[in-house]
């Protein structure tokens, strides 16, 4: 299949600009690289995106004999996988800005930018500015705010009732997970994958595993993989159930946040006794997992999980049936369709707007590849249709997790991965929308280089979306409906 | 309206009876490695090279646990020679220095209810995750006269959380200042203890203790919602912690 592809791309790319376009892969499992001459950059992501649907994920940016080199990952649609478009100095030494045709891509330029030292063309509209309007000022919250909330600034600019210009800055929780990353052997950077986000450990975890395996070569066994999925299926379900409390708390409807949080401690026990870890640290390695899970047990979960949705489903019609809950999230925080995809949201967020990525249907990976899925989707885009996304992708990972209880293959949970030098790609849809990871290793198996796109970095894009032209005392609610995880994003 | 009430109603009483009696369901705790005497030299060496944060120390047949550097990685747990694995909760204790200087106390006055504030330097969410589990119904910290609170004008004691991100340390230093005195300072999880997994950032200060005088300390990661309230106990010096020396 991937083969087929990489011919259907250098057809399409080869009718418009004959072989000035290279279209090749390093090695079979290596995701296929388009490499145009800077002077085509642009007009090639544009054929990619408008002829071929692909759309941007993330910017990588190594260094190739001394000079940087951006590859450009883009996601294929349905079953298209990834391809990676390079991107190199210009004549004039600038790199081409890629954003003017992909939105998307405008934070990593920026970041780019910053960190790494390189310069683009300078075509870019100006920063956003703080919009002109008699009596506005600017409402600053945080970094430290609220209960429990992560460190975050936001600086929302108001005339009182309205919010004209919504910002962000993170940059309070920056930990450099990347670079830490280099130098250790990859089952110790396995901790730093997992970390980056606490409350969806595994999904992160796995995404650098498949990367890792990617490289070596191998696969992992057919038991290690079903239970891969059952405990992501765990993970999303509880992290769902965590988003669906921190709406009720932001409504200030305590009963409702209260039930939620009893089936969330719960959620937290189950997977503390399944695996030892509350939030299943240490559960996934790479090649498969550290524990194996039997059948009768993988059962039990199960069961104890319909106990608990029973409630979540009872706690839902009790929602839908007081009239302040959901009068109170519609029509807020409102991202449309064209906004979605035009900064490429991901996740619930993204489903919510009418935007189905979701990669467990769309990019299937390991044991989802075995069954069909139909990702959830509503159209409102506001927070509403957040929320009730959320409480269909609860039924839905319920139905998974029995699907995979009775189907259990049998045999070993793990396989060896051999180190390889290399680079890969690895992908999962964590709870709050796809996940990606890129580990490069020299040959002794360590990480020479490491970068990662989690989904609330991408969905960041959504907050000013969500923000401006509403109410700023929905600012609370709006952001809990976007479920928008700091320490991931800030890493 | 009223709905709700009957439904809170009708859920009955949920909350853990510790601190009066252990808590005894399963999956409250994530555990802790406990050094052991492992009768040979070889596992001995073999089990302590295996931590990822060098929380494990061997002299002899014998391997020391150092508590505030685990990161709940499980790999001595799993590995062909294990340590003993400690399934409880009552994990904090008292600083050195907090034992050694009694100005720092809070003394009677406090009436042994505190009102806490919380402030994230950096955190991976998890440790906020479980300082969020402590108001919902199973533990409901109110029961025990502990509050979270929004200002730290109103605060009592600082919960600290994550390894100190350099750019948290001017918002933390100030929400600190904010205090009134006396106050005490708990440095929760294995970030806020040692650095944790991040220690060799070079955008983190790593312990708490290196940016503030550190009152309790509790260990894992993250430690789990009872070794949170074991530690707010110890600094409302309503139980003795864990004994360090
Ligand atoms: S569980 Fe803790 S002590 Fe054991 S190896 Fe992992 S980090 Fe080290």
């Amino acid at each position: 299949m991937i083969a087929a592809r990489k011919e259907d791309l250098r057809n399409t790319l080869g009718r418009y600009w004959g072989n000035r376009v290279a279209v090749y892969s390093d090695s079979a499992s290596s995701p296929t690289v388009v490499q145009p001459p800077c002077e085509l950059l642009r007009v090639v992501a544009e054929c990619l995106a408008s002829e071929c649907g692909y759309q941007f994920s993330m910017i990588v940016s190594e260094r190739r004999r001394g000079a940087p080199l951006l590859h450009y990952v883009l996601e294929g649609a349905e079953e298209e996988g990834f391809i990676l478009l390079d991107s190199m100095r210009g004549e004039n030494g600038d790199y081409t800005r890629l954003s003017l045709v992909m939105p998307a891509a405008e934070a990593y330029e920026r970041a780019i930018e910053r960190d790494v030292g390189i310069r683009f063309e300078s075509l870019l509209q100006a920063e956003r500015a703080p919009a002109e309007e008699r009596g506005s000022f600017i409402m600053p919250i945080g970094p430290v705010y609220s209960g429990t909330a992560e460190s975050a600034l936001f600086e929302l600019q108001t005339c009182g009732e309205n919010v004209l210009r919504a910002s962000h800055t993170l940059e309070y929780k920056h930990r450099s997970i990347e670079s830490l990353a280099r130098g250790r052997t990859t089952h110790d950077a396995l901790l730093l994958a997992e970390r980056c986000n606490g409350r969806s450990a595994f999904a992160h975890g796995w995404a650098f595993a498949r990367a890792v395996e990617a490289i070596g070569g191998s696969r992992t066994p057919e038991r290690g993989e079903a239970l891969r999925a059952f405990f992501a299926e765990i993970e999303r379900y509880r992290s769902h159930v965590a988003t669906i409390r921190e709406v009720c708390e932001s409504t200030g409807l305590i009963v409702a946040a209260s039930q939620a949080s009893i089936l969330e401690e719960e959620l937290l026990r189950l997977s503390g006794a399944l695996c030892g870890h509350r939030y299943l640290f240490g559960v996934v390695a790479i090649g498969g997992i550290t524990c194996d899970v039997d059948d009768s047990r993988c059962s039990d979960v199960v069961e104890r999980l319909r106990g608990i949705h029973t409630r979540l489903r009872r706690l839902g019609s009790a929602l839908r049936f007081d009239g302040t809950f959901f009068d109170r999230l519609e029509n807020i925080g409102v991202i449309s369709a064209a906004d979605a995809r035009k900064y490429a949201l991901v996740g619930p967020v993204a489903r919510a707007s009418g935007w189905s990525r979701d990669a467990r249907a769309r990019q299937p990976y390991e044991h989802y590849r075995r069954f069909m899925l139909t990702p959830v989707e509503e159209s409102e885009g506001d927070g509403a249709a957040r929320v009730r996304v959320l409480f269909r992708e609860c039924a839905e990972s319920l139905r998974i997790l029995r699907q995979v209880s009775t189907s259990l293959p049998h045999g070993p949970v793990r396989a060896d991965v051999p180190a390889r030098a290399g680079c890969g790609l690895g992908w999962v849809e964590a709870p709050r929308g796809i996940t990606l990871h890129w580990v490069r290793c020299d040959e002794g198996g360590r990480v020479v280089h490491y970068q990662m796109a989690t989904p609330s970095l991408r969905n960041w894009y959504g907050f000013h979306l969500a923000m401006e032209g509403f109410s700023f005392q929905d600012f609370p609610i709006t952001l809990a409906t976007l479920g928008l995880c700091v320490a991931e994003s800030d890493r | 309206m009223s709905d709700w009430v009957l439904r809170g109603l009708a859920t009955g009483v949920k909350s853990s009876a510790y601190p009066k009696r252990a808590e005894s369901a399963e999956g409250v705790s994530p555990g802790l490695p406990e050094g052991a005497d492992l009768g040979s030299l070889s596992s001995a060496s073999g089990v302590s090279r295996l931590c990822p944060t060098q929380a494990l120390h061997a002299s002899g047949t014998v391997v020391a646990v150092d508590r505030g550097a685990c990161v709940n990685c499980y790999r001595c747990a799993r590995a062909p020679v294990t340590l003993p694995w400690n399934r409880g909760y009552e994990w904090a204790s008292l600083t050195d220095e907090a034992v050694d200087d009694a100005s720092r106390r809070l003394g009677r006055a406090f009436g042994h209810s505190l009102h806490v504030r919380v402030v994230d330097a950096g955190d991976c969410s998890a440790c906020l995750s479980e300082i969020a589990q402590l108001t919902g119904p199973y533990y409901s910290l109110h029961r025990l006269g502990f509050f979270i609170t929004p200002t730290p004008r109103e605060a009592d004691a600082l919960i600290v959380v994550g390894p100190g991100t350099q750019r948290m340390r001017e918002a933390l230093l100030a929400t600190y200042e904010a205090m009134p005195s006396p106050k005490r300072v708990i440095a929760v999880g294995a970030c806020a203890l040692s650095g944790g997994i991040f220690a060799e950032s070079e955008t983190v200060e790593g312990a708490t203790a290196n940016m503030l005088p550190v009152d309790v300390i509790v260990p894992g990661c993250p430690p789990p919602p009872l070794a949170i309230i074991h530690a707010l106990l110890v600094a409302a010096e309503r139980t003795a912690g864990v004994s360090t020396r």
